[in-house]
Parts: structure tokens; C-alpha cells; sequence
């Protein structure tokens, strides 16, 4: 777990190792392509990258155009500029178009935690998910990084994914298979279950050491893929945990814990509390500082779990 | 190349039974975008009749020239052409608007062969059409794709990104037309939003513009069928058009823009455009 990569770097090199077997594919990037990842891409392909300025609005239908006619464009950029500025054209030209087009969203969260409101991404996964059509993924290491570009590319259609620029540790191993729509279990225990995604799972598996150490049963599930939900594995968990706790670095409006509440409400109510972005404009400063302020930072995980388990213990005392 | 007479007095035929189509949808659908559906008409005919590179029997052949209707308000256009070129049953259009029916109120590709783009919300079809153009270039290909927006329309900002876009990538075979009838839904485009001076805006673009009559044919076939008239610079077409052209009642009135008809003004269609012995 100790080498440590970045996120883009990572997904950019994938796209381009499959751009050298399949020529249908090609980079986009709206003046952004060394921070997506694309350089090395840029160099290998500079005919096949396209690169459309700051037009976030268009490049999107340009990209519809491109796999209407047979490419497979990777678009990747800031991540609010892809899921909301050009909004309106990822739900009619992607979504409605079923264009085979992956828009890749970067730096997501809080990553950009200096540069403001504007720049964090707090919502994507709320507006992206509630589109007909789309998959939306969220890979948590760099092995799982690789193995989700390779399946978005395989996969025909629409596809978003989300991705940080936080440097990741590897936990996964290199004989790891990842399906579309099929969640992991890490880690299994019945007094709370962490259900994650993305850059939070690593932080999620450091909570969760802690709190064996403390004596607490808790078990990890990781989800990559937010949308589809891997539903058989939720109704698995929700029938083994007494809570379930979802964890992102996302607003607790409308992300992976109101796609899980969604689900287990209607299949099997749990009781299920969210860890994430309170509903608020979010704080500015130092990454690990304002990740600390919404309890993200492992201790915020820890400290999260031991109230909720507090809590439980409190209202079993009283009934 | 000049067109003949023969050729002329054809197209004018179809023209009339396309508009003659539309008629009847929006009877059937009880409603429709009759206005902009109208001024378009001898431009969408001349495309179709004499200029695409089309086959109605593969409507997905990849060397197809494409044409991306970006105003998907104007489909009843889209819709009787397409059914008049033989890319479906013509009883088709008798569905219009009817519940889960192929032809909407928005063309949508999913559901009628000959339909390019899911259009609806101004300002996306250029992008689309620059997309197609641009992988066109790629695959050195020597299709075109013809873009067709209104003139209201053009107010959207990311009809100027797509037109940012390709002129840097000098796509001589993208054709923006647009059916500038001057009118939009709450009056003259002048008034609501004025969007002129169009030609100086797009040559400044970097596209080669030029402005035709957008109803007459020999207008519209010798600007079509001199593309490209510059090597490297995107075209614009801006066709000068009477909003609800055929019905007198209609023309020039920015009211006909939707049209629910009145059984009055039914009959009055039909009598204007010699349908009753039909």
C-alpha cells in the first residue's frame, strides 16, 4: 500500500495503451489535456487527440458526433466543467443519443480544495446518476483504475467516471476482476457496515483497522460502480449489518448514500446514516484540513462509527 | 452546374406534397410547429431531391452524406421528406404524435430510420454535425453534413463554440444553413433577441457565408452545389425564408410559430394547397 499514484496519470496511460489495439479511440480535452492525464497519449496519437479549448458545451456534442460515426471518444476534464456546465448536452446528446462516449471527470471532491466552491465537485454524481442511460463509476486504486477503463471501453454506450487527483496506494492485487455493476466486499463484519467508493475506500479500510483494534465488527464494501448498484450485494449486506454507514466525498444529496437509502428503502429498510458533504457551500484551504471538517479523514471515519455505535448501544439500553 | 427547368418544376411538386404531408400530421396530431415546418421546406426538398448522398434502403451506410435538423422543432419538415424519400411507410406519418409514436414532437434517432441526432433543445445540432464532419476527416472520408438552425436559434451560446470549433479544424465539409425567417416564438428575432448582423458574425467566424433566397431553387442549388467554395473553411448558408411559406394566413405570423388548427382555418389549408381532391 505504501507506492503511491495519481489517479490521472494512471487512467490516461489505460486509455492509451487501448488506443494502441483499437483505433476507434480518442482523446478530448478542453485545455486541460497534460492535467487529465493525456500527455503521454497526446504524444503517441497527436492526430488522434482533439483538443476543442475552453467550449465544455460543444466538445460534448463533438464527441456525440465523433461515436455517432464510429469513435470512442474519452473526454476528460475538470470535473465540474464535464457533468454540469455542459449538463444539458451530456443528458440529450449522451444520455437520450445513447452516444458511446466516456466523459471523465477529474479531480473530483475536494481535490481542487484551494480553488473554491467552483472548482470541487460535489454534485456529479446527484445529476449524472439521475440520467437514463448512463453508468456511473468510481474507481478506487490504481488496479481497479485499469481494469474499469478497460470495461468502460468494451461497454457500448454512455459512460461517466469519476476520478480524483489525490494520489492512491494499490490494495487491490494484480489477479483482481472488476465487472460493471458489481460491488466488493473488503472486509466483513456485522456490527456496521462502510459502504464506499472511489478515493474514500482506502481511507475507509484505514478507519476500519482502527476500529478493529477497538473491538468494533465492521465490515467494507466498496462500490465502483454507483449506477447500476450492484442491488444483490446491498440486500446481502443490509440482511447481515445491523448498520449500514455510506461514506464519500460527495454531498450527502444525492450521491452513493441516497442511491443506497433509494434501494434499501423500498427492498429491505436498514438503518443507514451518510457520511459525506453536508448540504452546504463548501469550505476552502488545505485538502486534509477541510476532509477533517466533514469527518473524512480516517479519524472522521472513526470518530463517525464510534458515535453511531455509541448510539445504537444507547437506544438498545433504553428499549 | 445550373439546374434545369425540369428539375425545378419536380422539386416544386415535392415541395408541395411535402407541405401537403404536414397538413395532414397536424391534423392527425390535432397540432404543430407549422411555421418554422413551412420556410424550410424548399430547402430541406432541394437536399434531399437533389443534393445528398443518401440511400433510403441503408440508412446507416457510413459514406452517407448527413443531415442534422438542429432546430428538431421543424421535424414535421424532417419527418415528411424522409417519408417522401422512402425511408419509411408514409401511413407512418398518420401516427404523429400519438402515444410512444415514431415521429414525436422531436425527431429521436431511436425510433425512424433517416433520423440523425435526437434534437429538441436549441443549439446542439452544430456541435453534433461538426462531431460527424470531424470523424469524417479523420477517416478521410468525403461525405458532408449539412446542419439546419433557425435564425432565433442562433442566439444559443454554444452554436458559437461549435462554430469556434470548426473553423480551427477547417471542416470545408460541414454546411450550416440557416432558415432565417426572422421570426421566432414571441415575435421578430430582431426584437426578442437580435442576432444580426448574421453574415459579418459568421465570416468573422472564419466560415465562407453567403446569403440565398431559402425558396427559390436555383438559388439554393447552385449555392449547395458549389461546396466547397474554399478549401478548409466551414460553409454558412444563410437562407432568406417566409415563417409559415404556402398558407396565407400563415405567412409572415409569428402566431403560427405552434399551430392548433381551427376547423376554419383546416379547411382553408386544404383549399389553398388543393388537397381536397386528393
Amino acid at each position: 500500500m505504501k507506492e503511491l499514484s495519481d489517479p490521472r496519470k494512471v487512467f490516461g496511460n489505460q486509455v492509451l495503451e487501448l488506443a494502441k489495439q483499437d483505433p476507434r479511440i480518442i482523446a478530448v480535452s478542453t485545455d486541460s489535456s497534460g492535467s487529465s492525464g493525456f500527455g503521454p497519449f497526446k504524444e503517441c496519437f497527436p492526430e488522434r487527440h482533439l483538443e476543442f479549448g475552453l467550449t465544455e458545451q460543444s466538445a460534448i456534442g463533438f464527441c456525440a458526433g465523433l461515436a455517432l460515426s464510429g469513435k470512442i471518444p474519452f473526454f476528460c476534464a475538470i470535473n465540474p466543467f464535464i457533468t454540469m456546465r455542459c449538463y444539458e448536452q451530456v443528458r440529450d446528446d449522451l444520455a437520450y443519443t445513447f452516444a458511446n462516449v466516456k466523459i471523465v471527470g477529474r479531480n473530483s471532491g475536494l481535490d481542487y480544495s484551494y480553488l473554491g466552491y467552483t472548482h470541487q465537485s460535489l454534485e456529479d454524481i446527484a445529476v449524472i446518476r439521475s440520467l437514463p442511460n448512463m453508468i456511473v463509476v468510481a474507481p478506487s486504486d490504481p488496479i481497479e483504475m485499469t481494469a474499469c477503463v478497460k470495461e468502460v471501453a468494451k461497454y457500448i454506450g454512455p459512460v461517466y467516471i469519476r476520478i480524483g487527483s489525490e494520489k492512491l496506494p494499490t490494495f487491490h492485487n494484480s489477479e483482481y476482476h472488476f465487472s460493471l455493476g458489481k460491488g466488493e466486499i473488503l472486509q466483513r463484519g456485522q456490527d456496521i457496515t462502510l459502504i464506499t467508493m472511489g478515493g474514500m475506500v482506502w481511507r475507509t479500510l484505514e478507519a476500519a483497522k482502527e476500529l478493529v483494534k477497538l473491538g468494533i465488527k465492521v465490515g467494507v464494501i466498496s462500490m465502483p460502480t454507483i449506477k447500476p448498484l450492484d442491488c444483490e450485494l446491498l440486500l446481502q449486506v443490509s440482511k447481515e449489518a445491523d448498520i449500514i454507514l455510506t461514506i464519500e466525498d460527495h454531498s450527502i444529496v444525492g450521491g452513493l448514500g441516497s442511491a443506497v437509502s433509494e434501494f434499501l428503502s423500498q427492498e429491505n429498510p436498514t438503518r443507514i446514516f451518510r457520511l459525506g458533504v453536508p448540504d452546504v457551500i463548501s469550505s476552502t484551504g488545505p485538502y486534509e484540513e477541510i476532509m477533517a471538517k466533514y469527518n473524512l479523514s480516517k479519524n472522521g471515519i472513526v470518530n463517525s462509527v464510534i458515535n453511531l455505535i455509541k448510539k445504537k448501544k444507547s437506544s438498545c439500553e433504553n428499549e | 452546374m445550373e439546374i434545369t427547368d425540369n428539375q425545378i418544376s419536380n422539386l416544386k411538386q415535392i415541395a408541395l406534397n411535402l407541405r401537403r404531408n404536414i397538413i395532414k400530421m397536424i391534423q392527425s396530431g390535432q397540432g404543430g410547429h407549422l411555421g418554422g415546418s413551412f420556410s424550410c421546406i424548399e430547402i430541406i426538398t432541394a437536399l434531399y431531391f437533389s443534393v445528398l448522398r443518401c440511400n433510403p434502403q441503408d440508412p446507416q451506410w457510413k459514406d452517407r452524406d448527413r443531415f442534422i435538423l438542429s432546430a428538431g422543432h421543424k421535424c414535421l419538415a424532417l419527418y415528411s421528406v424522409l417519408a417522401e424519400k422512402g425511408y419509411f411507410d408514409k401511413k407512418l406519418l398518420n401516427t404523429y404524435d400519438s402515444l410512444d409514436s415514431p415521429l414525436p414532437g422531436h425527431p429521436d434517432r431511436h425510433k425512424l430510420p433517416g433520423v440523425e441526432a435526437n434534437t429538441g433543445s436549441l443549439g446542439h445540432g452544430l456541435a453534433i454535425g461538426g462531431g460527424m464532419a470531424l470523424a469524417g476527416k479523420i477517416d478521410q472520408k468525403d461525405y458532408k453534413v449539412y446542419v439546419l438552425m433557425g435564425d432565433g436559434e442562433i442566439a444559443e451560446g454554444s452554436v458559437w463554440e461549435a462554430a469556434e470549433i470548426a473553423n480551427h479544424y477547417k471542416l470545408d465539409n460541414l454546411i450550416a444553413i440557416i432558415d432565417r425567417n426572422k421570426l421566432q416564438i414571441q415575435g421578430n428575432t430582431k426584437d426578442v433577441l437580435n442576432t444580426e448582423p448574421l453574415l459579418a458574425k459568421w465570416n468573422s467566424f472564419g466560415w465562407e457565408t453567403f446569403e440565398i433566397d431559402g425558396h427559390d431553387f436555383v438559388e439554393i442549388f447552385r449555392a449547395i452545389k458549389n461546396i466547397p467554395i474554399k478549401r478548409d473553411h466551414p460553409i454558412c448558408i444563410i437562407a432568406n425564408t417566409i415563417k409559415g411559406k404556402g398558407l396565407s394566413f400563415a405567412e409572415n405570423n409569428y402566431k403560427y410559430h405552434y399551430w392548433k388548427p381551427t376547423d376554419e382555418e383546416m379547411k382553408k389549408a386544404f383549399i389553398e394547397l388543393r388537397m381536397s381532391d386528393l
